[in-house]
């Protein structure tokens, strides 16, 4: 800096002392068409020039008017020369030197470094990209973008949550997010569940926390995939650290930006349905009936349906008159019409205004950002603004001052799906294709006259007669039941740096993060699950604060000449708590939509569960960094942690060595070669309050119908049969990596590889105990897990000239993860259902667990006498999730204004349980089962009945090894399809293989001296980009991205969850 | 050098974690200690726990097996079976 301002100075001078011949103006500008100050404008071999005033204008001399050169030099731009050539005016627009900016990276508590020093694995995601994507939600724009980096949203609803994991899973019981570091300071990423989204079969979309950020705020995103990097936040940093950092003004003109876009969204996936079969059973319509094998829709007569006025009825609330059907005769079909009711075109608007500058000591940042989006279902809506304040002063020469502030606040209403048959999915999906939805609440009139309003009709029960349909209509689901969340969060951090001495630089730096998270869940009187059916309304309070606080020394010492030292030392504390309050009320006694304590004030019926959650910790560490001649780097560090849920301190050490080798040993064509080796040691904290065993009320003894409930006996307690453990240690990972990053012709190519493998001991879990301890279980460290894999990434920017830059890039991952010991359970369930995602020795984390097709001991088939599988209800796995390999692929293109972008994404194998196709067959409304076939030959059924050549049936044929055999209503509705595990779940599993095209995205920038004069505008951009626009997959009818648990450690499951959505985003921006 | 060395050196002591800050974090906050319930409200628990021991399941399959009662339908016929699953093993 110093040196630049000297330079300056004497330019400065130099330029008086020459007399002026030929006359040369122009302005400095940013890509922007911001006006850029300080910029210093020279005439080669001249030794003239001059700095930019505060509007980016310059104005020099030059003596030969034809061959002179003019050049710019601006830190953290590319230099630019251009030739006079008579000229009296030359303007500039300068491009960012991103190669300068990525040589800084932040660590893990939040200081900066040279990533080329570095000998841990860092992936810088350029939050450009992240903005271009479209995406509002922050965590999915990172999807795609770097290796070993595995996003899954859980569904299309706007504001969902996503799952993060870096290489793999670490922990079976844990949290398997990466700890997340904001300018510094931890913040919250928890996806919460539970109260009133009590059952985990059946997980509302719920949202994440980091997804509170906005994008458009974010400077930049790295991710610290080892251990070595993170080991500094001890029993925190096992699953890697995302440290973002947020936006700073910069001194000068005051920098105005508007950004607006407009999005639409539509269903990504269908599940294909038939349209050739009614309701009912056996090839014969019933009204009554759960299924879709009734009658061919074709051979029925065409006429109205044959009614009686004779009976009961139900009048819908327009007026619309159902009786009941004595024969039904209409030809109708309503699949289309069903589905047009509950999904329309989402669409949301995305308002960002962003105002910076500042002078030379203090710089301010001021964002406000506003979202309103319509999800892709009726009445489903996320909303969210934003407030950010940042603002870094000078305060002496010694003292700088950081404070950050941010205030977001999110409203949504989500839609209840997957295992709830109050869900949307299990009510439209199982609709026959003759029963038309729309006609889903009125009042029913019985046989006698007497009418009950509100009531519920769907077509389980279609003249509403029994007040508790079967399965909810999925437009009751939609419009009269609720599931709403407003989150208020308040973000703020201060730092202080004082510059002690030239060697001692001090760093005080203090967080909060806080929300409130206030959600409602409503369900009217009616409503067809058993939970809810007298009317329910669960209100959940979500409080959570956490303080961060760090002390950080830093000194710089010579060793002895070439070898210098640099120690950093620190001590940190962290307290947090989390308040999670429910309140349930139940049998409403007024059929009303308001949410209020008055639907029942019987103690009763009212209930009260308050979780509270308290942890804190503190750490002391220790960095020592080796620079031997600018080439050779080691960095020691130790960390020693003493956390609340953990009895003792525990020490986490790490080293990394990186040895730029491309200083010794020179080759033309590589401009950087780095070597990177490092091992370290982090963890998974203990689950809070385990230490102890407590007294526990509300229980009950004997499992069958004579229940000895102690609150029937007036109440009590017992010892609870969960021992606690005084001696929990952390889980601890320990990580070997090695890897190189090459970059090729003046860094136009770069290659980063990683080769890593970590072995997880002292898993943490709950482990049955010899019934004799008096304790059934226990919470231990004992499990243990390893994680091998590669990573690679790589840019290419392989055509630069004037007006054109194309530029390739990708990245690639392997993660192979095995349980290697449980030390005597067999199974750990991450997830409830039929197919359970779960922890088994010697197989990969998350494995599919259930019900399977007999085999005999070399795994072939072991057929019935009709040749058909038969069932093995012993579960075992049948699947494993974990993909193969996943890659990334992309290519950045611009010329002139324009700018085009496109990136695959890419997964290779794993298993996907199709759960919701599976339990359509059985239902008889999947499209695969509304086939018809001329049979060939005679053949079998399950039952053994035979049907013969010439016979047009309906049904697949299908052989299993014993010949063909037809499969048809007996075979999907017995073991062939359903659910519960009374059916062959093993041949629900699908390849999750999928590829999509994740961005595809085209801009174009106006900007320039006449554009600037005529409008008064720095620049425009105008930009498209469809978002998920194709999916290929062998799966019909659904994301292999989804999941019906919603974000957690199991995965790869689908059960009537939401789907998700392809976009197209139009974005405009304007600078000013 | 020395100086550098004392610096060094006073930085590490700097180094530590504090388990006396944590004192009582970790304590339940959503449950009763044993100590803190009256000893009689264990008493109830007692009783039902004996209750299920004197006449409950396991009472039945003891009295199923020795012929003093008979399954005769569901669960009880296969008990009288003796067929027994890990519900009544645990």
């Amino acid at each position: 800096m110093l040196k630049s301002i000297f330079a300056s100075c004497l330019i400065c001078l130099l330029h008086f002392s020459v007399w002026a011949q030929h006359q040369v103006k122009g302005v400095v500008e940013d890509e922007d068409g911001q006006s850029l100050n300080g910029v210093t404008v020279l005439v080669l071999d001249e030794n003239t020039g001059m700095i930019t005033d505060s509007t980016g204008r310059y104005s020099l001399s030059v003596s030969d008017p034809q061959n002179a050169k003019i050049a710019t030099r601006f830190n953290g731009y590319q230099t630019q020369i251009e030739v006079v050539a008579g000229r009296n005016e030359i303007n500039f627009v300068l491009e960012q030197d991103i190669k300068q900016l990525d040589e800084v990276v932040i660590s893990a508590i939040g200081l900066e470094q040279r990533s080329d020093n570095i000998g841990a694995t860092i992936s810088k995601i350029n939050t450009g990209d992240v903005v271009r994507s479209g995406e509002t939600l922050l965590l999915n724009g990172l999807a795609g973008k770097s290796s070993n980096l595995k996003i899954a949203r859980s569904n299309g609803e706007p504001g969902a949550g996503s799952t993060i994991q870096i290489r793999g899973a670490n922990t079976i019981t844990g949290s398997s997010s990466p700890l997340i570091i904001l300018d510094g300071v931890p913040i919250d990423n928890s996806t919460t569940y539970g109260g009133g989204d009590f059952n985990s079969n059946r997980r509302i979309a719920q949202s994440s926390r980091l997804n509170d950020l906005n994008p458009n705020d974010i400077e930049s995103i790295q991710v610290l995939k080892g251990a070595s990097a993170a080991s500094l936040w001890g029993s925190r940093a096992a699953n890697g650290v995302l440290v973002i950092t947020t936006k700073q003004g910069k001194a000068g003109q005051l920098r105005v930006s508007l950004n607006s876009s407009v999005s639409f969204d539509q269903v990504l996936t269908k599940h294909p349905l038939q349209t050739s079969y009614g309701q009912g059973d056996g090839g014969v319509f019933s009204s009554s009936s759960t299924n879709s094998w009734g009658d061919k829709i074709a051979d029925r007569s065409g006429e109205g349906d044959l009614v009686t006025d004779q009976g009961d009825r139900f009048v819908s609330d327009d007026g619309t008159i159902f009786y009941p059907v004595l024969e039904k005769r209409s030809r109708d079909v309503f699949t289309d019409r069903n589905f047009n009711d509950i999904f329309r075109t989402g669409f949301f608007v995305n308002n960002n205004v962003q105002i910076s500058g500042g002078s030379l000591r203090s710089q301010f940042y001021l964002s406000l950002g506003r979202l309103d989006h319509e999800g892709i279902i009726e009445n489903s809506f996320f909303d969210k603004t934003n407030l950010t304040f940042n603002n870094k002063t000078q305060v002496s020469d010694r003292i700088t001052v950081k404070t950050k502030a941010s205030f977001i606040q999110s409203k949504a209403n989500k839609i209840n799906q997957s295992s709830n048959v109050a869900g949307l999915y299990i009510g439209l999906l199982r609709t026959p294709p003759d029963f038309y939805n729309r006609y889903y609440r009125g009042t029913h009139i019985d046989a006698a006259g007497v009418a009950s309003p509100n009531r519920h009709r769907a077509y389980r029960d279609y003249l509403g007669g029994s007040g508790s349909p079967a399965y909810n209509n999925p437009l009751w689901t939609i419009y009269e039941q609720r599931v709403l969340s407003t989150v208020n969060r308040l973000l703020a951090s201060s730092e202080v740096n004082i510059n002690a001495t030239k060697w001692l630089t001090f760093t005080l730096r203090g967080g909060v993060d806080h929300y409130g998270d206030e959600r409602e869940y409503f369900f009217p009187i009616g409503t067809a699950n058993a939970d809810y059916n007298s009317g329910r309304y669960d209100q959940d309070i979500i409080l959570r604060t956490e303080i961060n606080t760090d002390l950080i020394a830093r000194a710089n010492f010579k060793l002895a000449d070439p070898l210098r030292l640099s120690v950093t030392t620190g001590w940190n504390f962290n307290d947090s708590r989390r308040v999670f309050n429910t309140t349930s009320l139940t049998a409403f006694q007024a059929n009303v939509q308001i949410a209020t304590s008055q639907l029942n004030t019987a103690n009763e019926n009212t209930s009260f569960v308050t979780r509270k959650r308290y942890k804190r910790s503190n750490r002391g560490y220790a960095v020592f960094s080796f620079d031997f001649k600018d080439q050779l780097f080691v960095n020691i560090s130790n960390t020693l942690e003493a956390s609340s849920t953990l009895s003792g301190n525990f020490y986490y050490p790490a080293v990394d060595l990186a040895w730029q080798f491309s200083d010794i040993l020179k080759f033309d064509a590589m401009s950087f070669g780095k070597l990177r080796a490092s091992w370290g040691q982090v963890g998974v904290d203990a689950a809070a309050h385990r230490f102890q065993t407590l007294a526990e009320g509300g229980f009950s003894y004997s499992s069958f119908s004579d229940p000895l409930d102690v609150s029937l006996f007036g109440g009590g307690f017992r010892v609870d049969d969960d021992k606690g453990n005084e001696n929990l240690r952390p889980e601890v990972k320990t990580e070997f990596e090695i890897g190189t990053d090459l970059r090729f012709f003046r860094d136009y190519l770069s290659f980063a590889f990683t080769y890593y493998q970590n072995e997880i001991k002292d898993l943490l879990y709950e482990i049955n105990t010899a019934p004799s301890t008096g304790f059934l279980s226990e919470y231990k460290n004992i499990g243990t897990m390893e994680n091998k894999g590669f990573e690679a990434e790589l840019t290419y920017n392989f055509l630069r000239k004037k007006d054109w830059n194309l530029e390739v890039y990708g990245n690639f991952s392997q993660n192979r993860n095995k349980v290697t010991n449980l030390f005597g359970a067999s199974s750990i369930a991450l997830t409830g259902g039929a197919i359970s995602s779960r922890a088994v020795e010697g197989q990969p984390l998350g494995v599919l667990w259930g019900t399977r097709a007999l085999r005999d001991d070399a795994g072939e088939l072991v057929l019935d006498e009709n040749g058909f599988p038969q069932l093995n209800s012993a579960q075992g796995v049948i699947g494993d999730p974990n993909p193969d390999w996943r890659a990334g692929a992309g290519l950045k293109a611009s010329w002139k204004g324009f700018n085009l972008n496109v990136l695959f994404d890419h997964s290779q194998g794993g298993d996907f349980a199709e759960r919701t196709r599976f339990v359509l067959y059985r239902f008889g409304t999947h499209e695969d089962v509304g086939q018809e076939v001329t049979l060939d030959q005679n053949v079998k059924n399950v039952n053994g009945d035979i049907f013969f050549i010439g016979e047009t049936v309906r049904g697949n044929l299908a052989d299993f090894g014993a010949g063909t055999v037809l499969l048809d209503e007996a075979w999907y509705t017995t073991i062939g399809g359903g659910f519960l595990s009374s059916v062959i779940n093993e041949f629900s599993i699908g390849d999750a293989t999928w590829t999509r095209l994740r961005e595809l995205s085209l801009s174009y920038t106006l900007r320039g001296e006449k554009f600037k004069e005529a409008t008064k505008l720095s620049s425009i951009n105008l930009g498209v980009t469809g978002r998920n626009l194709f999916l290929w997959t062998s799966l019909k009818g659904v994301d292999p991205e989804i999941n019906q648990f919603g974000v957690g450690n199991g995965f790869g499951i689908d059960y009537f969850t939401n789907p998700t959505t392809r976009s197209l985003l139009v974005n405009l921006s304007v600078n000013f | 050098m020395k100086n550098t060395f004392l610096i060094i050196g006073s930085f590490c002591l700097c180094f530590g974690a504090c388990q006396s800050l944590n004192e009582g974090i970790n304590d339940n906050p959503n449950d009763i200690t044993i100590d803190a319930i009256e000893a009689q409200s264990f008493l109830t628990g007692a009783q039902l726990g004996n209750i299920q021991v004197q006449v409950g399941h396991l009472q039945r399959i003891s009295a199923l097996w020795t012929r003093q009662l008979i399954g005769f339908q569901s669960s009880y016929l296969s008990l009288d079976q003796h067929n027994i699953t890990t519900a009544e093993s645990n």
